[in-house]
């Protein structure tokens, strides 16, 4: 049943103009990474590791966490629209698959979102005239990207779902974004969200985790998504819905 | 006047104004952070410092800030429908003019939070330099025109489109494009909005590698740079107000 709710959660982007934003975003980060890159080669002289954080350093912080947040304010922004509220609250599945559906299109589009992201990162290495190897951890960085991201959805899933504004959410995940930055730079990113993609995707290329955090930096994505699932559904249990026309 | 009261009572209990304080206080305890962290040499130069970083960040930050808001704004009559009613009643310009205005209070406003938040973090951190009157009145008049430039583009996208996803995904971009505006060329910068927040700057600097400290020296003020962000600002606000004025009810 729940494969059926992710199914119909797929369905209903269909045609949704939400890509172009995924596309456009990661193709400028980097474009305008590798434009940096080849222009300050004197300084950055670690090949691949610095056309990363050229790369992803901004795009982690600053805008990853808006660009999920406008996706999951589309998801939500349909059932608060009209009186969709009380047909999905009537379905007869329970109300942990309804977000739990939402969350696995969105985890979806944070995956494809990282491949992308590291098919461009090749791509503009080729260009900037990189030969070498590529870096051996781009797949954990990538694959870390993906898990961060996740866990990044499931908090604005339950903000987009409690606030009926479609443009609030978005910027409480702008400022997410700054609160990461801040928090990991005084070694607490673990603790924040908004601060795991920049941790996982390891940005600063300076090793913000070692390798005996993983474990942490897993538990804390499983946490964060699991608190944010939990509470989502409780909510839904608990509250009476409010509907576009009341 | 009265399009513009409409629009204020519109706005009551949207809390807009607790966007543009956690702004603010953002900003603040970043520079706050920053402060304590760096040199006491860096306190000579305290305010200086401060008038060159903060429209750094805003390139960044205010795309989307003035993107959620305007967006926010917007939103509540595509949603309600109520052009049909709204048309009707009063003239389409007049409810563009009303809203722009009220988004222009907004962005005003943020503006001031920021002088204010500027010198609070001047006095509370003991910066040893005077604040720059000049330098300061060139910061709050910059900022404030780069952001009416930013209001009036994205309202003009957001009353085009039923969407808001488009607003907010144009106010990424645009947040994007001010992060690298500063490798841009001057020709490109002049073309891209947010840039006019680097290009109005009265403040450089010079990074010292071997002692690590940044030493900030005044620039004259572009007036040619903001006589063409004003035209830019009157050509996307005829673009936006045709587009709303001819859009079918």
């Amino acid at each position: 049943m729940f494969l059926k709710v992710i199914r119909a959660e797929g369905i209903k982007l269909r045609r949704a103009p939400v890509w172009i934003a995924f596309c456009a975003l990661t193709a400028l980060s980097n474009a305008m990474g590798m434009f940096n890159y080849a222009q300050n080669r004197a300084t950055l002289v670690d090949g691949w590791y610095s056309l990363w954080t050229q790369v992803s350093l901004f795009g982690s912080f600053f805008f990853l966490p808006p660009l999920l947040g406008v996706l999951c304010a589309y998801q939500w922004r349909l059932e608060h629209s009209e009186n969709n509220w009380n047909q999905l609250m009537t379905l007869p599945v329970p109300v942990w698959m309804l977000f739990g559906g939402k969350l696995a299109v969105a985890a979806g589009f944070s995956l494809l979102t990282m491949l992308a992201e590291g098919a461009l990162f090749v791509l503009a290495g080729w260009l900037a005239g990189l030969r070498g190897a590529l870096p051996p951890e781009l797949p954990r960085w990538l694959m870390m990207g993906a898990c961060a991201g996740t866990c990044v959805c499931a908090v604005q899933l339950l903000l987009s779902m409690c606030i009926r504004s479609f443009a609030a959410p978005v910027g409480m995940a702008l400022l997410g974004g700054v609160l990461g930055l801040a928090m990991s730079s005084m070694g607490l990113g673990l603790w924040c969200p908004y601060a795991l993609m920049a941790l996982g995707m390891n940005s600063n290329g300076r090793n913000m985790l070692a390798e005996r955090q993983y474990g942490a930096f897993f538990a804390a994505c499983a946490a964060f998504a699991a608190l944010a699932w939990t509470l989502a559904a409780w909510r839904l249990k608990r509250r009476d819905v409010v509907t576009h026309g009341q | 006047m009265l399009a513009f009261r409409l629009e204020m009572k519109k706005a009551r209990h949207m809390r807009y104004w607790l966007m543009a304080l956690a702004l603010a206080t953002g900003q603040g305890l970043w520079f706050s952070w920053v402060v304590s962290k760096s040199q006491a040499e860096q306190l000579r130069q305290g305010y200086m410092g401060a008038l060159q970083q903060f429209p750094v960040i805003n390139t960044i930050v205010m795309p989307v800030l003035i993107a959620v808001l305007v967006s926010r704004m917007c939103d509540m009559e595509h949603c309600g429908h109520t052009f049909k009613q709204l048309f009707t009643m009063q003239r389409p310009a007049a409810l563009f003019n009303a809203k722009l205005a009220l988004c222009v209070v907004y962005v005003a406003a943020i503006t001031v939070m920021q002088g204010a938040v500027i010198l609070l973090a001047g006095h509370m951190r003991g910066f040893l330099d005077a604040p720059p009157t000049r330098h300061f009145a060139c910061f709050l008049l910059s900022q404030f025109s780069v952001g009416l430039l930013l209001v009036a583009l994205l309202q003009g996208i957001a009353l085009r489109f039923h969407n808001q996803f488009v607003t907010l995904a144009a106010g990424l971009v645009l947040g994007f494009l001010g992060l690298m505006c500063g490798f841009f060329p001057p020709v490109v910068q002049r073309l891209t909005p947010v840039a006019y927040y680097l290009r109005l700057e009265t403040i450089g600097y010079i990074w010292d590698e071997t002692s690590r400290i940044t030493t900030y020296f005044s620039l004259p003020f572009s007036w040619a740079d903001y006589a063409l962000l004003w035209a830019m600002l009157g050509a996307v606000y005829a673009l936006g107000r045709k587009s709303f004025v001819n859009r079918e009810v």
